[in-house]
């Protein structure tokens, strides 16, 4: 049986409602989940402003520019864990054998996972995202052209789609292990540090291992790169940079390949 | 004419880390691992045609659960083939689950924070039921389960009837063929227990909708399945009529004397060893002897005339083997056909 | 409610155990350790160009500084006892913590002294690891080691008040892990394990001083360096042993108020 695209998308919107109505059932501090948001987000770029206001750049970045590239990647993050934030949890509905329901019925899996719950303090970091990548692209020394602009677009996209295939990953572990936070930390972890800086401060090693084994560079330092016109700092060609997006959608392709094929190591053995 | 429902051979193995033993034993494990298989369904095979009512029993950890898990789709089988209606429920789940219902005692399907009607309203939806089905089925379910003073309620108020009750009405209302009740009695008071498997019983009647009920409660059993299949240690020990399976198992009867106190004394006799023609007496006590024998061996008529002719008998009756007695041996002593 | 040392002992022993079993955990925790130290020392490597000194240390020193406060802090790390609180709590299970004859906090110490004491094993497994990509050294002089050790040990007592005290936040609220998160976040950065506090910009160098968490990772790690010696460092320990005060009072008083919490909503 194989549904029409259209009417899974129309099945997605009909759960993330229903997720959405159900959340609402419970009380939340709007202004403590925009505040948490801020501050767990803009952390990082505390720290960079910290820095930068003793030394003058990074790696020859300068502050707007290491700025702009912070806030590039949060941006592609929050596009990802948007709709895709149930995906770390996976370990828990196994555990809990709620994912047996799912495989019960006529609907892909993934899409029952990721409707089952909303989340509602990823608003904080959404518009923690948004404002602070508001700014950063005004400050930001770009010249803008349609061209770039819709890079732009492709390459917040492209970068959520990298960071989501990794992320992906990692959740497949949960059909063979009962416990995947300490991964999935890690991994947010990598995304979270190295992606945020320049990464040719790290060295050539460091660089080619972001790059090519796991797609770090992809999300939000070539991009930016390309954005900033920077591109002899990258060790990848100007060519392949510009290409940045349909790599990250490549990633995220293979990723769930391997998700669905993972999925015959269940052995539904919660209660 | 194939079967709707046919297992053959089925086979699933487990792999589990097998932690190593004394003191030091937890640091090896850190560095080495050895595992160990388990194989929780191994060979099993039979074919139920459409429309039947079958029962599945076991005890825990007998495979029974792993069994109902290969056949709706949630674990792929090591071995063997499993087709329901001709449709592979790991390889072809989504179509396999389209035209099944499932319903777990211990675990909901619907939505907890929603009202009731909302989650019907879902389920419609991802079954892909017509809104004229829908409206019909609804409304059908309603009426038979008695649904209406609570299906505006949210599922995490309702008691564990009435989830029930719903959650039957969610797996059924796509009008599914095959219909997997798994301990659909179980925590339930005795009224809801009667609702339950008068319920059963007429959809089955309706001959519609073919019925795999797995339960540990042997009056669901007794009353409502005219075929069992009994599971133990992965492998099939019976299939057949529940008949079949008291007369196959339950070799012994049980008769039970009421003996008259003795009129001066006051107390009742003991029933001796030498009286009862080899029959073994299970309990005395009160004046109550309860004497275990073997039909096959000791005629009825033989032992009561025995006892009747050396002790003062008030009152005689004969215990039938039931079910739950006969599966309890089974079960405790591993009896193999 | 007195706590009895044998069955603290095995509280221990099996939450060692635990953590054995999930080899994993282990492992990916190791690495996020290396990553961070790791990151930071090619971070600084790159600030520190064209420059001797920054905040007064040498980049060798600087780098050393960095290696120790990040091995401190993950040693100090605990994630257990959140979710162990928690948890019960969640399931009303802590009724029955409160009733058993071992103590409630005594036993969440004893969880966090098993984790911690594995966390130990497992940064002393991986010392070669940091060796390569961070910086190793012995303390700067014999009074460095002197002084560091107690201001080591204050540090660890001051981080496990912290971490019992932010954990019964599980007794007023369920969406613990929020807050959990960003505990650790401030945390991290307030004891100076991304960048010495005395870096930090003027507001946030004076909020840092009134805070406890410098005392948890900046203190004793310039200690260790040598950055800070002598008078300094004596007064820094002070400091500690001062938070080590207001903690223990804070923890036992938001402890009375959890314990009524509890009697009166049945938990």
């Amino acid at each position: 049986m194989n549904r029409p695209f259209k009417e899974s998308l129309s099945l997605y919107w009909t759960l993330q409602k229903a997720a959405l109505r159900a959340e609402t059932g419970y009380r939340f501090n709007f202004v403590l989940l925009v505040v948490m948001g801020i501050v767990y987000q803009g952390s990082g770029i505390a720290f960079v402003w910290v820095i930068l206001s003793q030394f003058d750049s990074i790696g020859s970045w300068t502050f707007s520019d290491v700025a702009f590239l912070y806030s590039l990647r949060l941006l592609a993050h929050a596009v990802w864990i948007v709709p895709f934030n149930q995906v770390y949890a996976l370990d828990e509905l196994v555990r809990e054998g709620r994912f047996d329901v799912y495989l019960l019925r006529p609907l892909n899996p993934l899409l029952q996972v990721i409707t089952g719950r909303v989340r509602m303090n990823i608003l904080g970091d959404v518009i923690t995202a948004v404002t602070m990548f508001g700014f950063a692209v005004t400050a930001a020394d770009v010249d803008w052209t349609p061209a770039k602009a819709l890079y732009l677009v492709l390459a917040v996209l492209g970068g959520a789609a990298a960071e989501g295939a990794v992320v992906l990953l990692v959740s497949a572990l949960s059909f063979r292990f009962l416990h995947t936070w300490s991964a999935h930390f890690l991994v947010d972890n990598v995304f979270l540090l190295f992606g945020s800086y320049p990464l040719h401060i790290f060295g050539t090693a460091t660089t080619w291992i972001l790059t090519w084994t796991v797609p770090v560079a992809f999300v939000a330092y070539v991009p930016a790169s390309v954005l900033l016109g920077r591109t002899g700092d990258l060790s990848v060609s100007p060519v392949l940079a510009w290409a940045a997006p349909a790599i990250g959608f490549l990633w995220m392709y293979a990723a769930y390949r391997i998700w669905v094929r993972q999925m015959r190591h269940y052995q539904s053995t919660g209660t | 004419m194939s079967a709707l429902i046919s297992v053959d051979g089925l086979v699933k193995e487990f792999r589990k880390v097998k932690p190593h033993e004394g003191r030091l034993g937890s640091l090896r494990t850190l560095f080495t691992r050895r595992y160990e298989v388990n194989r929780a369904v191994d060979g099993v095979s039979f074919a139920i045609d459409e429309g039947e009512l079958v029962g599945y029993l076991g005890p825990n950890g007998a495979g029974k659960s792993t069994t109902i898990k290969m056949m709706t789709g949630i674990v792929m089988p090591t071995g063997g083939t499993v087709r329901i209606s001709g449709l592979d429920p790991w390889r072809e789940r989504p179509c396999n689950a389209a035209q099944m219902g499932v319903v777990f005692g211990q675990r909901t399907q619907l939505w907890w924070d929603l009202p009731l009607r909302e989650s019907f309203r879902l389920v419609g939806a991802i079954y892909g039921v017509s809104p004229a089905d829908y409206r019909e089925s609804l409304e059908r379910f309603v009426d038979l389960l008695d649904l209406g003073e609570f299906i505006d309620r949210p599922v995490r108020q309702l008691s564990l009837g009435q989830r029930m009750r719903g959650d039957i009405a969610a797996a059924m209302l796509h009008r599914p063929r095959v219909v997997y009740l798994d301990e659909p009695t179980i925590g339930l008071d005795v009224v809801a227990k009667d609702r339950m498997r008068t319920f059963v019983e007429e959809t089955s009647r309706a001959g519609e909708t073919t019925i795999v009920l797995t339960t540990h409660d042997l009056a669901d059993v007794e009353r409502l399945c005219p075929r069992v299949i009994l599971i133990d240690h992965g492998r099939v020990l019976y299939d057949g009529d529940v008949q079949g399976l008291k007369a196959t198992y339950a070799t012994h009867r049980e008769l039970v004397v009421h003996l008259a106190p003795d009129e001066s004394t006051g107390r009742t006799p003991a029933v001796r060893a030498a009286d009862v023609l080899g029959a073994e007496i299970v309990s005395q006590e009160q004046g109550v002897a309860r004497i275990r024998f073997e039909a096959s061996r000791i005629a009825v008529q033989h032992l009561i005339a025995s006892v009747n002719q050396n002790y003062p008998v008030r009152d005689l009756s004969i215990v039938e083997p039931d079910l739950e007695g006969v599966v309890r041996r089974i079960y405790s002593e591993g009896l193999t056909p | 409610m007195t706590a009895s040392a044998p069955g603290l002992r095995r509280i221990v022993v099996a939450r060692m155990k635990t953590a054995m079993t999930y080899r994993q955990n282990v492992l990916l925790l190791q690495v996020i350790v290396i990553l961070n130290i790791f990151i930071l020392s090619r971070l600084w490597t790159t600030l520190f160009e064209g420059r001797d000194t920054v905040a007064g240390m040498t980049l060798h020193t600087f780098l050393l500084y960095i290696t120790v406060v990040n091995l401190q802090s993950w040693v100090f790390t605990d994630l257990t006892v959140n979710e162990y609180t928690y948890q019960r709590v969640r399931t009303g299970e802590v009724v029955f913590d409160l009733m058993r004859p071992i103590g409630f906090v005594p036993q969440m110490l004893a969880h966090m002294a098993g984790s911690h004491l594995f966390m130990v094993l497992s940064v002393v497994v991986a010392l070669p690891v940091v060796l390569v990509v961070g910086t190793l050294g012995a303390p700067a002089s014999p009074a460095a080691l002197a002084l560091y050790a107690p201001s080591l040990v204050f540090g660890y007592v001051i981080s496990v008040l912290l971490a019992v005290l932010t954990s019964m936040v599980a007794f007023w609220t369920v969406e613990t892990s929020g807050f959990t998160m960003l505990y650790r976040l401030i945390n991290q950065f307030f004891a100076g394990t991304m960048l010495p506090v005395s870096l930090f910009p003027e507001p946030l160098r004076i909020l840092a001083g009134l805070l406890p968490f410098q005392s948890t990772g900046y203190i004793p790690a310039t200690i260790y360096v040598g950055r800070t010696e002598g008078d300094a460092a004596l007064r820094a320990l002070a400091v500690q042993g001062l938070w080590i005060l207001i903690l223990a009072l804070a923890t036992t008083a938001v402890w009375h108020r959890a314990r009524r919490r509890v009697a009166v909503q049945g938990g």
